[in-house]
């Protein structure tokens, strides 16, 4: 996968450099120091700790870790579907409103019109039993705006727009006659349909072979960059979030332990986590032994006190042991590390 | 398969029922009161005041009184000794029921698993069409062939039985028989039958256990009902469906306690069945 | 991810649980010509007659001497025989019933020594009238309460505990309770018999209808509650959630509807099973009808009656059934489409 460009035109404010720490002042996105505590068999489990994080317009933010780390749950926050029961603590602010204080029928405006979430299987997240056609068109006509057979007309455009030939026909078929691959291209469209300031994709193409894979993203992204949307790009996949975001959050146990810009990230990775992972992947050049990050992941409600990766840290001090690290800005990225200066002079033996 | 070996087996399994009911209050209460009415049944000569089959012409349809806590029947027996020793049919019947049912339907259903292919295509055929079909028809149609009394509607109760048991048995033993470890033991060279019964019988054991209770409650209900209409248990000697049936002619007179207490205990029975199985199924799923 | 709640388990855990993989079951089939799937249904009843006939008449007994009584003579048992045609081989025996059958001619009653037709004619209306009574009070009853307890979670632990309970009361206990309360002391139904006319009718069975319902509805409403609580948690619930559609819309366009499948055959189910309870409770109000008429031949060894109320309740049951399985294609595309992809 090739480095995607780091400017991106259409950008409605500025000139969309992200090469500063933060995004632009107004981001359309702002999740400051979220805590997230779910309802589990009596008792609540922490599964986010004060998670920050900044989207400006047109931007593509990439949220990369393990399973477990916390990801998935930061964009259902945002989209709040949390179970019944969850406890949430700080804010996030779609466009200046915080969206944990919107009455029901605020929210349910919100979402139709400003956010959208694409996820991981296209299958189980569309209705079997409704044509594709009703998939796209329900979302427009929610609050009376549309009609239906504008509404129609529509869906068949977006449909096209995301590379779906016989789109006409698609309209009347039922989601289990489509192939993944075709699934997700229908949520890509169903979602850019209501043309959202916000776009989450929840591990859109992690069910997907590698070719359809590509040819997912590659819609993804070029609709992102016609339209100027914000995205959020979940994966477990760091070479494709360096592909096709603008900065990347790094996520582990709950916690972000770096964000900074996509491109050199090879080079200039901080946290000890961000350069297991990128030491971690299989290179074509290299034969020798596959390094690991030593040690299992862990579950955010399993942190002690200390720093979340502290077991696993081949730098791991005492300090990092009794008191977590906060977040601090070097170099142009955000770091939560007690040696992150250290570590910053220190480049990263592999090359990207 | 030596005794030790199957002794460690089922060693293991109550000491983990036991963890199990250690961490789960209510399936010690629910366990402990159908531990007790199994107790009734089996020490009913103990438990019973009077003799049940014992007639008093004199002492026809009394109210409960000091003698006799739940007055007597038409016939002037006891009904308190009448309902104690009622239990001992009423259970019984049900047990040999479910343990035919359980027995068959577990061996068809892992053999099933294990063997495949056209063999799990022609019995689950078959178990399809007679799967919903209703229990209580089979058994009166059985007892039309075999006469009245409790063998005949055990054995079609049995058969009607099976495919519900088969059916949950073979989708988890599927479930198990696809996991890693059975290919580790086929790679060791562990024979079929060897693996199904070290590997996937325990793993599944529970579950069985717990469906094998919830069929045990509804046997109890279909067993009552044919009882009821003359065609199971026969007098002199009596189940708890015999005795609503007997106590009918009185309830019309005003004397319903037979009849109310022969019900009444075959609710609470099953209900209680019904939840030790339930909580035996989420503990089953719980541990996997 | 779905969403989570404290009790999450669905309902694989009830009394009549194993009843519920009945819903299950019944998704796999691919279309077929509805020929064939009619001429299988066809040849499922033949094979259960051939089945019944032939074990009643294999059965120890001899139904003419419990007739004639154990006095008679050889010859009178034998001329008997002979007159009911019972010394001819077994298959050609069959034959002929089945000619006759298909004419609606079942025979005569060894024991009222008239038409089996006859005898059924005027009870198949009251049990047909009291099973499709039952079927609306299990249905209303159930259905409502399910929902409830599936939609609404602060009701999903009351409603599971009142099922259970209700689950647990045979018809005929709940028969005593209800003739106890509703016709002895308050005196508003009678306590048996058939009635007249549709009024009568009505007021009769409306005791029984409800025995039957009681038990019933219990289960339809557990299986109602967890085909929702399951559906509700489903992953596309979330996606038209998150698109930001009303909750009720939701609830129709998304839980209802695909929950729908395993609510209505489980009503199917439950006409069926009322076929079987009609037996017992009819017993239990002394209603003249199929299940009383199947009883007392039993007792009586009454086998042309047995063999054709037995064929009868076959038939209804694989009509049921088809029923169901035709309402199966119609409801899910998956099914109309053949397999997926």
């Amino acid at each position: 996968m090739t480095p995607g460009p780091h400017t991106r035109e259409g950008a409605a404010r500025e000139s969309g450099e992200t090469d500063s720490v933060t995004s632009p002042a107004e981001p359309v996105l702002s999740i400051e120091q979220l805590t997230v505590d779910l309802p589990a068999a009596k008792q609540m489990r922490r599964v986010l700790h004060d998670v920050s994080l900044t989207v400006g317009a047109g931007e593509a933010l990439g949220i990369v870790g393990e399973s477990g780390s916390g990801k998935s749950m930061t964009a259902r926050s945002v989209m709040r579907l949390l179970p019944r029961g969850s406890r949430v603590g700080g804010q996030i602010l779609l466009s200046g409103s915080d969206l944990h204080r919107l009455s029901r029928s605020e929210l349910r405006r919100t979402r139709h019109r400003k956010l959208a979430m694409i996820y991981q299987d296209p299958r189980a997240h569309i209705n079997p039993l409704r044509t594709i056609g009703d998939f796209l068109v329900e979302g427009l006509l929610e609050d009376g705006r549309a009609r239906r057979r504008s509404a129609r007309g529509r869906a068949v455009q977006a449909l096209r727009d995301v590379g779906i030939a016989d789109a006409e026909r698609r309209l009347r078929q039922y989601p289990h006659q489509l192939s993944g691959g075709l699934l997700q291209r229908v949520m890509i469209a169903s979602a850019l349909l209501t043309e959202p300031e916000l776009l989450i994709a929840d591990e859109p193409t992690t069910a997907l072979d590698v070719t359809t894979q590509q040819e997912v993203v590659g819609v993804l992204d070029e609709q992102r960059r016609e339209r100027g949307l914000s995205l959020i790009f979940i994966t477990h996949d760091l070479d494709l979030a360096i592909a096709i975001t603008d900065r990347i959050a790094v996520m582990y146990a709950g916690t972000l332990v770096e964000t900074g810009p996509s491109h050199g990230l090879h080079e200039h990775a901080i946290h000890p986590y961000t350069r297991g992972l990128l030491e971690s992947r299989p290179r074509i050049d290299r034969t020798d032994r596959l390094h690991a990050v030593p040690g299992r992941p862990i579950s955010a409600y399993e942190v002690g006190a200390g720093c979340v990766f502290v077991d696993r840290c081949p730098y791991a001090v005492e300090r990092a042991r009794v008191e977590r690290p906060l977040v601090r800005a070097i170099g142009g990225r955000l770091v939560a590390c007690h040696r992150a200066d250290e570590l910053a002079d220190r480049p990263l033996d592999s090359e990207g | 398969m030596t005794a030790t070996s199957m002794g460690r087996i089922a060693g293991r399994r109550t000491a983990a029922l036991t963890r199990a009911a250690g961490r789960d209050p209510a399936l010690t209460v629910v366990a402990t009161l159908c531990a007790l009415i199994v107790l009734v049944a089996v020490c009913a000569p103990l438990l019973a005041p009077d003799d049940p089959t014992q007639t008093d012409i004199l002492h026809q349809n009394l109210s409960a009184s000091g003698a006799h806590l739940l007055g007597t029947d038409a016939l002037g027996r006891d009904i308190l000794s009448r309902l104690i020793y009622g239990a001992r049919l009423s259970l019984l019947g049900p047990a040999l029921v479910v343990s035919s049912a359980v027995g068959i339907g577990t061996a068809l259903a892992i053999a099933s698993a294990w063997i495949g292919g056209p063999f799990d295509r022609v019995v689950a055929r078959i178990l399809d069409v007679l799967f919903a079909f209703p229990a209580i028809l089979l058994a009166i149609v059985a007892v039309a062939i075999f006469g009245e009394g409790l063998a005949a509607p055990v054995v079609a109760l049995a058969i009607a039985y099976i495919p519900y048991v088969a059916r949950v048995v073979r989708s988890v033993a599927l479930r198990e028989r696809h996991l890693a470890y059975v290919d580790a033991g086929r790679s060791l060279g562990f024979s079929g039958f060897k693996i199904c019964v070290r590997h996937i019988l325990p793993n599944v054991g529970l579950m069985i256990v717990a469906q094998a209770t919830i069929a045990f409650a509804s046997a109890i209900m279909d067993l009552a009902g044919i009882s009821f209409i003359g065609l199971g248990v026969q007098p002199p000697a009596s189940d708890w469906g015999l005795m609503v049936s007997d106590g009918a002619s009185a309830l019309l007179n005003d004397h319903p306690v037979e009849t109310l207490s022969a019900g009444g205990a075959i609710v609470i029975t099953v209900v209680l069945f019904n939840l030790l199985g339930e909580r035996l199924s989420t503990v089953s799923e719980v541990r996997r | 991810m779905t969403t989570i709640e404290p009790d999450t388990s669905p309902d694989h855990t009830t009394q009549a649980a194993m009843r519920q993989q009945i819903t299950a079951r019944r998704i796999a089939r691919p279309a077929r010509s509805a020929a064939v799937a009619i001429g299988a249904r066809l040849l499922t009843i033949l094979v259960a007659s051939l089945l019944i006939f032939v074990a009643l008449n294999a059965a120890p007994g001899d139904p003419v001497r419990a007739v004639l009584g154990a006095h008679a003579s050889q010859a009178a048992v034998l001329h008997e025989r002979h007159l009911l045609g019972l010394d001819h081989p077994l298959i050609v025996r069959y034959w002929d019933w089945l000619g006759n059958a298909v004419h609606g001619n079942f025979g005569t009653s060894l024991v009222y020594k008239t038409s089996v037709g006859s005898l059924l004619s005027p009870r198949v209306g009251t049990t047909l009238f009291l099973v499709f009574y039952s079927l609306l009070l299990t249905l209303i009853g159930g259905l409502t309460i399910g929902v409830l307890g599936g939609a609404i979670p602060r009701l999903s632990s009351p409603t599971a505990v009142l099922t259970g309970v209700f689950l647990a009361i045979p018809a005929f206990v709940a028969a005593q309770i209800l003739v106890v309360i509703f016709a002895l002391h308050l005196g508003w139904f009678p306590v048996s018999g058939n009635g007249v006319g549709f009024a009568g009718q009505l007021r009769h069975l409306t005791l029984p209808a409800i025995s039957l319902a009681v038990g019933w509805s219990a289960w339809v409403a557990q299986v109602t509650r967890a085909a929702i609580r399951e559906t509700a948690a489903l992953e596309h619930v979330d996606t038209a959630r998150g698109r930001g559609i009303a909750t009720t819309r939701l609830f129709r366009r998304h839980v209802l509807r695909n929950a729908s499948i395993p609510i209505i055959t489980v009503s199917g189910l439950t006409l069926a099973a009322l076929f079987a309870g009609a037996v017992v409770v009819e017993n239990a109000f002394s209603l003249n009808g199929l299940g009383s008429l199947l009883v007392s031949s039993v007792s009586a060894k009454d086998y042309s009656v047995v063999l054709a109320v037995s064929v009868l309740f076959v038939a209804i049951f694989v009509v049921v059934t088809s029923v169901i399985d035709g309402l199966h294609v119609l409801l899910d595309p998956r099914i109309r489409h053949g397999s997926a992809r």
